[in-house]
């Protein structure tokens, strides 16, 4: 007892009561790990359990909008962007061909023109209604006898017997 | 007939205008812009068929073709028979020609009916003969032209359905 003796491995001298120290520090350190492990797992689990509904319950008490537009510069936020990296990250033909696909332009185009072809042949008939009235109106001026041009009052088919 | 006495189209709301005129006998104006349309029509028709034949002939004799010439005889004759049958066809399936549905024309009989096939060959031919005879149109009281006197058809507006 007291003396002190070699270490089997490293050769050096080695204290007896530092060597009991750093068995207790193992033994209590083997005890403690399950017990901290399992503790920290039941934690982790009851944090996963309650944190989102505590956070839930916050989100739905506070309008992060308008604590954003309050706080946040959004101008400057908006000028600190890298736009140029943005759309080079993006593959613009591909999205481009896909709301092409989407959109059926050729029925557009062809429901448009149409639509433009239809209002002037229907201007183009009336207008010539209008005329057919005026050369009428001037002939019936020309002799004793008139036709009547009321619209509405104009001969059908079945009274030219 | 139109309260008040209306003698204008462009009297009546734009709902109206073309409603109120369907059924009335056309006039000289519409009646003659149909004309010029299927002229037009006609001419291009004929262009291309005068195309067809120079095509056959080119592939009937390559080496010595050149461009057909047809006499002044043969170019009436040809557009006479196009004319007439193109009226006539027209006529008798639709009551319209192309320019009858471009300016919302159609061709009937007295009483109100589709010209059968005689009537319709009748009208055609007078039409080719005589187109100098739709002038009577602009002076007749009931607007008709001297091929619908002598045929019994009448010309009225009737819009294609859906242009109304």
């Amino acid at each position: 007892m007291g003396a002190p003796h070699r270490d089997e491995a490293g050769g050096g001298m080695a204290v007896p009561g530092q060597r009991f120290g750093s068995d207790v520090v193992v033994a209590v350190g083997a005890l403690v790990r399950p017990v901290w492990q399992a503790g920290s797992s039941l934690a982790g689990r009851a944090a996963d359990a309650v944190v989102p509904k505590v956070v839930e319950a916050l989100m739905s008490r506070i309008d992060l909008t308008e604590i954003a537009q309050k706080n946040l510069d959004l101008d400057q936020l908006a000028a600190s962007l890298d736009y140029d990296a943005i759309v080079d990250r993006l593959d613009l033909i591909r999205r481009a061909n896909f709301v092409i696909d989407g959109v059926d332009l050729p029925q557009i185009i062809r429901d448009s023109s149409m639509g433009i072809t239809s209002e002037a042949v229907r201007g183009v008939r009336l207008q010539t209604i209008e005329a057919d009235q005026a050369v009428a109106r001037f002939v019936d001026h020309l002799r004793p006898w008139r036709r009547n041009t009321e619209i509405g009052a104009a001969p059908g088919p079945s009274d030219d017997d | 007939m139109v309260a008040g006495g209306i003698r204008r189209v462009s009297d009546l709301p734009p709902a109206l205008q073309a409603h109120m005129v369907q059924g009335a006998r056309a006039g000289f104006v519409s009646r003659m812009l149909a004309n010029v349309i299927d002229f037009i029509g006609l001419f291009v028709a004929l262009v291309i068929e005068y195309l067809c034949v120079a095509a056959a002939v080119f592939l009937w004799n390559p080496r010595s073709f050149s461009f057909p010439a047809p006499s002044l005889i043969v170019a009436i004759v040809v557009g006479s028979v196009t004319s007439w049958i193109y009226f006539a066809v027209c006529w008798m399936t639709t009551g319209r020609t192309y320019g009858d549905f471009v300016l919302g024309l159609r061709v009937i009989d007295r009483k109100g009916r589709r010209v059968h096939a005689a009537r319709a060959s009748a009208r055609a031919a007078a039409c080719v003969v005589a187109p100098i005879g739709i002038v009577w149109v602009g002076i007749d009281r009931r607007s008709r032209s001297v091929q619908d006197i002598l045929c019994g058809t009448v010309v009225i507006y009737d819009w294609p359905h859906g242009a109304l």
